[in-house]
């Protein structure tokens, strides 16, 4: 019989925690402690004082939400160690082939001079490093690896910024008005898109000009700012309204990280590895795209955004 | 029939609950002395070792990260305790069972990085004086508060900041098994792999926490004014 076992191991207010927690699976102890419930004033408010506790501690903690750094800084620690154990592997294995396999090269040099459907295989290995080195160049060699970018639709505002930043680089979209003037792009914007944008003064970096387009019934402008070595910083804006009116998607980690820390700065944002920074200003979103580095960005934001 | 008095209310838990308190770890199977066991992985089983990981262990790093944040209290504390708990779990992820519970699994890592980090910092957990407990448990064990008033006058009206601080105020051991169940929603079993205790020690250190958390509550509402008289 359950009972027995469970009156010689627990006290009855044990038996009502694992109650509340439904935990217990005897039915027939279950239909006892009820019993016992409806029939014990002060067993019965021990349980429902237990029962607000647990339920009130639950209501009034919710879960917080996963940093986005703490995800990337794992994701980030695991491809360096495996970074790491793959060169000490490779570092072992070229040392010992050395000490032990002294005809190595040798044996390279055969293979690759030998024939295969009468062609020699190094014209095979050349084939092979051109498609392998093209696909390398045309890819960047990065991988996408932003959580919200892998899984954002296009209505995120950070899909847009990487979609927008790769047509002005394509050529598909450029500046309507070309200024260097930023109280002209400002007014362009106000009478175009009809919010007050941000055109800060980059140092380094001239202002090219403004752009402003629709994306699902929003306005959104572009602003352009190029460096003597053609490096651009391109930023978005959009006003705060167009993710209250859901016109738009900004994850709710990256918001608090824009809250919390001012700003939320991350690369590989696409296949060429550019950073990208969001930011609020005023009732603007700004985001940010450049091919710079995220250290050299980060020193050229924390400049200008002042 | 089940009845109150056939129960034996006190003895038994007392000694239950006298066990020993947890020990710092000093070579755990996930400590750093041992070499690292990636080295001799080739570059193939690396990648899949990766891919395995990201479908296993990566998905239950919320709630690594709640579990951090409620344990330290500070933001920071619990970014390094999550990072280092999936750091060893990928150089030690060989020793994870598959098929088994990867939660429960993490969770053990990040019990002992915690109870190690700690001890490197020349700090301790807080340890649990079982003796103590037991002596507070039995002097409050049979209060009550009205459900209604207990509802209306005190948690109502509790702030944020005090729950959190009448958490944080539990020990270790019986905050652990609190967060682990009424905030993060595992079942005993779950929490009895996870702490390496028998189920029975779950249920009773989760029994005593929320009771003293019941009163760390009302004293928090009478500090504030609000009269909450108990009913034995």
């Amino acid at each position: 019989m359950p009972m027995g076992q469970y009156t010689t191991t627990f006290n009855i207010d044990e038996l009502i925690t694992s109650y509340i927690d439904d935990e217990i699976p005897d039915p027939e102890l279950k239909r006892q402690i009820e019993d016992m419930l409806g029939k014990d004033a002060s067993l019965n408010a021990k349980y429902q004082s237990e029962l607000l506790t647990r339920n009130m501690m639950r209501s009034r903690m919710p879960e917080s939400e996963l940093p986005v750094k703490t995800y990337q800084s794992v994701i980030t620690s695991i491809d360096s160690i495996i970074a790491e154990a793959s060169l000490k592997k490779n570092r072992g294995t070229v040392s010992q082939e050395s000490v032990q396999y002294p005809s190595f090269w040798q044996t390279i040099k055969d293979t690759l001079t030998g024939k295969f459907i009468g062609v020699p295989r190094y014209a095979f290995a050349v084939l092979a490093f051109f498609i392998i080195g093209g696909l390398f160049v045309f890819s960047g060699g990065k991988e996408v690896k932003n959580p919200y970018i892998l899984a954002g639709t296009e209505k995120s505002i950070m899909v847009q910024a990487v979609n927008s930043f790769h047509k002005i680089l394509d050529g598909d979209i450029s500046p309507k008005l070309r200024s260097s003037n930023a109280a002209e792009v400002e007014k362009y914007v106000q009478q175009t898109a009809h919010f007050n944008a941000y055109v800060p003064k980059i140092e380094n970096y001239e202002l090219k000009g403004v752009e402003c387009s629709q994306y699902n019934g929003q306005e959104l402008a572009h602003i352009i700012y190029e460096n003597g070595d053609k490096q651009m910083i391109y930023i978005l804006q959009t006003p705060v309204t167009s993710v209250e009116k859901k016109n738009l998607d900004l994850p709710s980690d990256v918001h608090n990280e824009m809250v919390n820390a001012k700003f939320y700065m991350c690369d590989q944002v696409d296949e060429t590895d550019c950073t990208m920074t969001l930011w609020y200003r005023g009732n603007v979103i700004c985001v940010s795209m450049t091919t710079m580095p995220k250290q050299d960005m980060y020193a050229a934001f924390t400049r200008f955004n002042k | 029939m089940l009845n109150k008095n056939n129960v034996n209310t006190n003895n038994i838990i007392k000694n239950k609950e006298l066990e020993e308190p947890e020990a710092p770890v000093e070579n755990d199977e996930f400590s750093e002395g041992e070499d690292n066991p990636l080295d001799e992985l080739s570059p193939q089983e690396l990648e899949q070792r990766k891919r395995d990981f990201e479908k296993e262990a990566i998905p239950h790093m919320k709630l690594l990260y709640n579990y951090a944040l409620r344990m330290s209290g500070d933001q920071l504390e619990a970014d390094d305790l999550v990072q280092d708990t999936y750091m060893r779990a990928f150089r030690f992820f060989h020793k994870f069972e598959r098929g088994t519970n990867c939660k429960a699994w993490l969770f053990r890592i990040m019990k002992n990085c915690y109870i190690n980090k700690y001890r490197k910092n020349k700090k301790e957990p807080s340890k649990v004086d079982y003796e103590d407990v037991q002596n507070f448990y039995d002097s409050i064990r049979d209060d009550v508060v009205d459900p209604n008033d207990l509802e209306h006058k005190v948690f109502s009206n509790l702030l944020d900041d005090e729950l959190s601080g009448a958490l944080n105020s539990l020990q270790d051991d019986y905050k652990t098994v609190v967060i682990l169940c009424d905030l993060e929603g595992l079942s005993y079993e779950e929490i009895s792999e996870f702490l390496d205790v028998p189920i029975g020690t779950v249920r009773s250190r989760l029994h005593r926490g929320r009771k003293i958390l019941q009163k760390k509550l009302r004293d928090y509402a009478k500090s504030r004014g609000y009269s909450v008289e108990s009913q034995v």
